[in-house]
């Protein structure tokens, strides 16, 4: 698989609602989307197989989101991977979050895009082709990462996961 | 393709049903329901009845002949009942899908009853909760009540043993899958998918099965990649659902 491709997609239904702090699920339009906290962060994981054919090279995440009703402000985004190799189902091991963040679109309906990069290697918690793994998206509603001060709910829509 | 509940006999049943929460815990029961009947009718309608080993100790939903919503803890006194009673104003109409939801919790001393993710009603007392794992029926109740009939279509009946936040009542009341939803306090969850004999609880052992019609199912948004398999067609029916940590396996 070359540079650019897609190796993965996630749609809410895809979510595994943690035990605490998940994203809510909620209908726009009778199009499913997880809604995050403007005032607490919440979180979102999805489990999937890194394809064979991925190159090994990083990769890059992005979210399609849009605001419930702001038209403005900035909304901070968290990823981060767990690979499950070897891992014990009983125990969460999730690498360091990488974080950007997107600007609300000024009709709250129309989605941002916004990508977060993971280097090859322990940003992708040593995530090899054929392996299992989560990722857990966050909304950094505390602004622990970078400003979020978008009021209201942040919708998330559809995840891409691309080599960079 | 839903189940319904038409003859007085068509129910689904489970003596024992696992995981009941324990007097002093909460719970919430969540269901989808098509009556065809309209509200005053002044007919008893059943939804779901547990039974304790004393008879009269149960947790029950019902519209009664006297065109009230009985709903909630009802006890060997009537007048101990821990129950809401609720005046039935137009809440049913023949045809149309509605969802409900009943919560309870001990502790708190409150049961709420919600229609299509709103607040009907709500008892705040000292509410005593009974152990009623003796009988569960879903549809109509106990053989020994000959005289309720449930008369309706039902679907995604889901039981948690725990209360829920308010963003995931109003989840289900949009359509997404107890399976979806705050799966980890998910203990009983049979989607009435209409074919199954017994029917398919994803999180434990079947259900007993006495209905002999189904119709179409409400819309619901269901996990992805998730498709049940009857017992009839091979296998021994779908795979329970499992959470391990915070892992959703099959």
């Amino acid at each position: 698989m070359a540079s650019g491709d897609t190796l993965a997609c996630f749609t809410p239904q895809h979510n595994q609602q943690p035990n605490a702090s998940g994203a809510t699920l909620d209908l726009r339009n009778n199009r499913p989307v997880l809604d995050f906290d403007p005032s607490a962060d919440e979180v979102a994981v999805f489990l999937g197989v890194l394809p064979r054919n991925y190159g090994g090279g990083g990769i890059t995440i992005y979210l399609h989101w849009a605001a419930t009703s702001a038209t403005s402000g900035s909304c901070r985004w968290q990823t981060a991977i767990e690979a499950l190799s070897g891992l014990d189902l009983d125990g969460d091991s999730f690498a360091s979050a990488n974080s950007a963040g997107g600007t609300a679109n000024g009709t709250n309906g129309i989605e941002t895009v916004t990508s977060i990069a993971h280097a090859d290697g322990a940003e992708m918690d040593s995530l090899a082709a054929g392996g299992a793994f989560r990722l857990k998206v966050t909304r950094d509603a505390d602004g622990t990462s970078g400003t979020d001060d978008m009021t209201g709910d942040a919708e998330l829509v559809a995840v891409e996961i691309k080599e960079t | 393709m839903a189940r319904i509940f038409a003859n007085a006999a068509d129910r689904i049943s489970k003596a024992s049903p696992e995981d009941f929460p324990a007097a002093g815990g909460g719970g919430l029961i969540s269901f989808w329901f098509k009556p065809g009947w309209n509200s005053g009718d002044s007919v008893d309608h059943n939804f779901f009845l547990y039974e304790a080993n004393t008879l009269n100790d149960r947790l029950g939903f019902q519209k009664f002949s006297d065109n009230n919503i009985y709903c909630g803890w009802l006890k060997v006194s009537p007048t101990d009942d821990d129950r809401i009673v609720l005046a039935d104003t137009g809440l049913f109409t023949s045809g149309t899908w509605a969802h409900w939801m009943f919560e309870w919790n001990d502790a708190a001393n409150v049961c709420t009853l919600y229609k299509d993710g709103s607040q009907l009603s709500q008892r705040t007392s000292a509410l005593v909760t009974y152990n009623v794992s003796s009988n569960e029926y879903i549809g109509n109740t106990s053989p020994s009540i000959s005289s309720s009939s449930c008369m309706g279509t039902m679907a995604e009946y889901g039981r948690y043993d725990s209360n829920l936040g308010a963003g995931e009542k109003a989840s289900l009341a949009l359509g997404f899958s107890p399976a979806l939803v705050a799966p980890f306090s998910l203990v009983e969850y049979l989607p009435l998918i209409g074919r199954n004999d017994p029917e398919n609880n994803l999180l434990g052992s079947s259900r007993t099965v006495a209905v002999a019609a189904y119709a179409d199912h409400p819309r619901i948004f269901n996990p992805i990649g998730f498709q049940l398999a009857p017992a009839s067609a091979g296998g021994g029916g779908s795979p329970a659902i499992r959470r391990r940590n915070q892992v959703l396996v099959f």
